[in-house]
């Protein structure tokens, strides 16, 4: 706003009226936007403190009548949500860190390697994408009961500590856009494959590193269909599950569903806040720019 | 296996193979602990479903192989899909649509708002935050929101048509316009792509921008020839991925309308869901799961050969 | 303690691809055509502590002649060592935190998986109330409950196909046939006839115990029943009074409650309905069946369940009473404005002033809070002047594949029985329990637990039972193939609207059809 201010104080020229035109459109863009990709959490979090006669009002009650805090309380009683949470923390940083240094080693390989076949298992790593989980759900669990891996962490986590295909090539193809001069300056100064790797692509690829953290990082937050398949122990939980047992066939603890949820939520709201600015912005990208 | 087979790989480098051949054996090397996972984790699975597909079997009483009598037809599992599913060209149908549609229309609008969100804007930091939020909201308030957002007499779709002096669609409570209901909720999910492509953003070097402005462009133009082509390889990824994603879609049509109003929103997973885990038939769905299977990897192939004439990439791919 | 050493792997592997990492970076190396060698390895996961303990080694030329040597074998020893690490890394340790206690110690050797569709106050309080059985049990080592949210079904054919399967889990009468049909589940009519005095059977509601066997199932009994849900109009008093209508009395016919419907439903300017008469879960062919019938007619042909008859005109007209309560009188909320809601929290909400539902009243305690009157009655009378409604055959089963049935049985009946009714059913859960006994102390302890409950009319469950109008639903022979063309059907009537009951007949020929076979 102050930035329009100062263009106010100035006379006009027909250029600053379009620029301030466009500086307003896009604000506004933003703030339309955003309002409307908030609004589900925003109901959320309202309903996590309503009264539950509250909850399902029509037209809806967006700001409560009273704030009833309970819902953030009853959890913790009946159910370990202290353990559900550090089991959440525990899957989700273990599955981020492992996919993110397979899934970088291997696209390096996919991006910046010659090798025979390449192409062609590239192909068939990106037809994995394609078939259906519901179909490969009974032979997989078959396998990792055989493994005597049911009621453990190992099949949510082996899966990304051997790099997961979305990431792959999501790392490939910004590894791709990396002058191939790079490669050759290094390797001319007698830097191995792995040093190009550690000492060049990678750190040259913040951002998309950055980008894949978050999405790894989400999907394990939230993961449902996995953990509800392979976790059967309550000690094993984690967060989305332990939500779902405040659900029953006939009857649902609501408030303290969308509570739960937003406890979830919160901190990783300000991890990706903060993450964000470090590699979107700060990251000097100075191979590429300069 | 890992160390079994690395170990001669370095002491071969050692004895002097050419470059090349070291690249080649490293390149394997490197790319392991995907084939492992490949080999290991996901083969065996998908053969499984595959060979499936020939059989008629609930899994739990034993299985009927299709080639031998009484059927003696193999792919009659596929016959009986083409052929009599009364809701197969419904499910195709509806996916494509969905797909076709939807994936344009996110792609868009996810570049659209990266857009935006690179200008210098104030509280770039929370509108982006605010962007990405609707990846990590949780599934059911998803799902009673929209259906609250969407409801056609007094829903927030009520209030914006009627301010218009318009009537609602009747989104999920119509068949014509359930559909394009998951459509529009799709669009919700743009924050995540936005994130590839602001991070797509950030390769893109300035200079070159800065460059072409010296030489006269305006923003929309240097946006258009400089901007745009250096984020084709996202854009790829992200078309190639949003296509594979939304021709299974599931979870959304599932949890709100389970295919229904009279089956207007059925998918080819869900039909798929359902004949496997409601009817028991698992090699049936397995015959579905594969005609869908070959539907994607034809588009995604088609797709991928047309790339090189759109997409650019700044390191290129050695040959 | 093979969860613990999962665990612990898992860190090691974490922070031995940390060190090898840093140790191998390009300029720090002594040998670095090595190192790319050494690096995927840890990236392999599950066996990679080998990597682990070279990690401290100053130089990365050791890492790959340790890892070959090393391998999995190493891995179970060197977890162990690497307990200093988990510590620093912050990850769960398993062993500082009291364990919630979802595994209950008895004196036998057997141990039980116990797999349990519940919300967390049923499950806490089955937990508590278990030694009572464990105490006195020779067979039952430990009994090891697993909570499972709703979607638990794949999970449980996944385990089936595995062949671990939980020995005792859920079935209830909507979702019982194709497990039935599979041989699934444990036959517990011998087990009953060899092991229950003929007074214990009698202290089972008739048209419950009847309907937990199907004739046309082999005639098996398919499960021991765990509580019952019937369904009752609950009715909101205070919007009665509002809109001076006569709260429902026992002889009121479908007729009185279209007309308190109509009444009871408020419009505003714009003729938009704000707050309907009545819900009723009408797509829900599971809820549905019971109208046809009290109108005359039925939904299957009573002898031969290959037949749909809901096409018929007495239960058309069932359908239309419905039909025009919703579309032309505005007077019934659309089945979709619920969909993924609650009924209970929109009764409190006041969305509705009735609501034909099943009976859960500390639920709508909660929800409600005593923020208007209440209270629950029969469910109308139909023209025929039948009364029927749906009552739940939810019952635990016995996985068919389990090698400790005669423990699980055990269990099951304790399940059953007068200890877990009364401390977990009533007690804990509020829910009307499944033995006669019982019932009469749920109606006293439910308003003592929760004294908004006192002027809700408890008594129409002991009436319910006593008069034995509840009773299972009505299945055709394949019922899923039924399913698939009927509920969209209902979504085509009461969803969008639009199209006569009439429509319904084509619909009942379709299923006839489906029901002679080759549909998948």
């Amino acid at each position: 706003m102050s930035a329009i201010a100062a263009y106010r104080a100035r006379p006009m020229s027909a250029e600053r009226l379009g620029r301030v035109f466009w500086r307003g459109l896009i604000y506004v863009l933003t703030v339309v936007l955003a309002v409307i990709f908030t609004f589900p959490f925003f109901w959320m979090v309202s309903s996590s403190v309503k009264p539950p006669s509250e909850i399902m009002a029509m037209p809806p009650k967006w700001i409560p009548s009273t704030i009833v805090l309970s819902s953030y309380v009853s959890p913790f009683t009946n159910l370990p949500f202290l353990l559900f949470y550090r089991n959440t923390v525990f899957v989700t940083l273990m599955g981020m860190l492992g996919v993110l240094l397979s899934s970088s080693l291997v696209a390096f390989a996919f991006a910046r390697m010659r090798w025979p076949g390449r192409d062609k298992f590239f192909i068939l790593m990106l037809a994995t994408l394609m078939v259906p989980n519901h179909v490969t759900l009974i032979p997989t669990y078959v396998f990792y009961s055989k493994l005597d891996w049911i009621n453990t962490f190992l099949p949510l986590l082996v899966p990304e500590w051997t790099g997961s295909p979305f990431i792959i090539f999501l790392m490939r193809q910004y590894m791709m856009t990396i002058p191939l001069e790079m490669d050759d300056a290094a390797r001319i100064d007698g830097c191995g494959w792995f040093r190009l790797y550690s000492r060049i692509i990678v750190p040259l690829s913040w951002p998309v590193i950055g980008v894949a953290a978050i999405y790894s990082f989400t999907y394990h937050w939230n993961a449902f269909e996995r953990p509800l398949i392979y976790l059967n122990r309550l000690e094993l939980f984690t967060v989305p599950l332990g939500m779902a047992v405040l659900k029953s066939r006939y009857s649902t603890d609501f408030g303290a569903m969308m509570a739960m949820a937003t406890v979830s939520i919160i901190p990783v709201l300000i991890v990706f806040f903060l993450a964000q600015r470090y590699f979107i912005q700060g990251v000097v990208v100075s191979g590429v720019k300069g | 296996m890992a160390t079994v087979t690395a170990a001669p790989a370095t002491r071969a480098a050692g004895r002097g193979l050419t470059q090349r051949q070291v690249e080649a054996v490293l390149g394997w090397v490197f790319a392991l602990p995907y084939v492992i996972h490949f080999l290991v984790l996901d083969v065996g699975a998908i053969l499984f479903a595959f060979g499936l597909s020939f059989f008629e079997t609930d899994l739990l009483t034993g299985f009927k192989f299709m080639c031998a009598p009484p059927v003696n037809d193999c792919f009659d599992n596929y016959r009986y899909l083409f052929t009599e599913e009364p809701l197969f060209y419904k499910a195709l149908t509806n996916t494509a649509l969905y797909t076709f549609i939807s994936v344009p229309l996110a792609t868009t609008l996810a570049l659209l708002i990266a857009v935006l969100l690179n200008q210098n804007i104030k509280g770039q930091g929370i509108f982006r935050t605010l962007f990405y939020m609707p990846a990590l909201v949780t599934g059911v308030a998803v799902a009673i929101v929209w259906l609250m957002v969407l409801q056609p007499d007094y829903g927030i779709s009520a209030l914006v048509f009627n301010f218009f002096g318009l009537k609602s669609p009747g989104w999920f409570w119509s068949e014509e316009w359930a559909l394009p209901g998951l459509m529009l909720i799709s669009l919700w999910g743009a924050g995540t792509n936005m994130l590839l492509y602001l991070a797509g953003l950030q390769s893109v070097p300035t200079q070159l921008q800065e460059a072409a402005r010296i030489d006269g462009a305006n923003s929309v133009r240097v946006f258009f020839s400089i901007t745009l082509p250096m984020l084709t390889p996202t854009i790829l990824f992200n078309v190639i991925t949003n296509m594979i994603a939304s021709f299974q879609i599931f979870t959304s049509s599932f949890v709100l309308t389970n295919g229904g109003p009279n089956n207007a929103t059925i998918t080819m997973v869900l039909l798929l869901y359902r004949k496997a885990f409601q009817n028991f038939h698992f090699g049936y769905a397995s015959s579905i799961a594969w005609v869908l299977f070959m539907i994607i990897l034809v588009l995604a192939l088609i797709v991928f050969r047309s790339s090189n004439r759109w997409v650019y990439y700044e390191g290129g791919l050695r040959r | 303690m093979v969860k613990v050493f999962a665990r612990r792997r898992f860190l090691a592997a974490g922070v031995g691809v940390l060190g090898t990492a840093l140790v191998a970076a390009c300029g720090q190396s002594a040998a670095p055509t090595s190192a790319p060698a050494a690096a995927p390895k840890p990236t392999e996961a599950p066996k990679p502590a080998a990597a682990a303990t070279t990690a401290p080694a100053p130089a990365a030329t050791t890492a790959p002649a340790a890892a070959a040597t090393t391998a999995p074998a190493a891995a179970a020893t060197a977890a162990p060592t690497q307990a200093p690490a988990q510590a620093a890394a912050g990850a769960p340790s398993p062993t500082n935190t009291p364990r919630p206690s979802l595994t209950v110690q008895g004196k036998g050797k057997t141990e039980l998986l116990w797999q349990m569709s519940a919300s967390d106050f049923w499950i806490a309080g089955t937990a508590k109330v278990l030694p009572t059985l464990l105490d006195k049990s020779e067979k039952i080592g430990k009994v090891t409950l697993q909570p499972t949210p709703d979607d638990w079904q794949n999970k449980l054919v996944a385990a089936m196909v595995a062949g671990n399967a939980p020995d005792v889990f859920d079935m209830w009468g909507d979702i019982m046939p194709p497990y039935v049909e599979r041989g699934q589940v444990v036959d517990f009519e011998p087990l009953v006839k060899s092991d229950m005095k003929p007074e214990d059977i009698k202290d089972f509601y008739e048209w419950q115990w009847r309907d937990f066997v199907m004739p046309w199932l082999n005639n098996i009994r398919f499960g021991m029943p765990r509580y019952v849900n019937i369904m009752f109009t609950w009715y909101n008093k205070d919007l009665f009074d509002k809109a001076g209508v006569k709260y429902p009395t026992n002889d009121w016919t479908h007729d009185d409650y279209a007309e308190a419907a109509k009444k009871l439903a408020v419009k505003d300017a714009s003729g938009k309905v704000t707050q309907a008469g009545l819900r009723y879960p009408v797509n829900s062919w599971d809820r549905y069946w019971y109208k046809p019938i009290i109108w005359g007619g039925h939904t299957v042909d009573p002898n031969d369940n290959t037949k749909a008859v809901f096409g018929e005109e007495k239960a058309l007209a069932a359908f239309e009473w419905s039909r025009k309560l919703e579309w032309d009188d505005k007077a019934m909320l659309n089945p979709l404005d619920i969909q993924g809601q609650d009924s209970t929290l929109m009764f409190a909400a006041q969305r509705y002033a009735m609501n034909e539902e099943g009976i859960y009243p500390f639920e709508m305690d909660n929800a409600i809070q005593g923020k208007f009157r209440w209270a629950y009655a029969h469910t109308p009378k139909g023209p025929t002047g039948q009364r029927k409604v749906l009552g739940t055959t939810d019952g635990y089963a016995i996985w068919k594949g389990s090698k400790k049935q005669d423990e699980a049985w055990e269990l099951v009946k304790w399940a059953s029985g007068p200890i877990n009714q009364l401390e977990v059913v009533v007690k804990a859960a509020g829910r009307v329990p499944i033995r006669k006994s019982v019932l009469t102390q749920w109606k006293d302890l439910v308003p003592q637990a929760r004294p908004n409950l006192k002027d809700v009319n408890l008594n129409v469950a002991l009436e319910a039972m006593e008069q034995g109008y509840p009773s299972g639903r009505e299945f055709f022979k394949n019922n899923i193939a039924a399913q698939e063309i009927i509920a969209p059907a209902l979504e085509k009537v009461f969803l969008t609207g639009n199209t006569p009951v009439s429509y319904l007949k084509e619909i009942a020929d379709k299923v006839t059809a489906a029901q002679k076979g080759g549909t998948r």
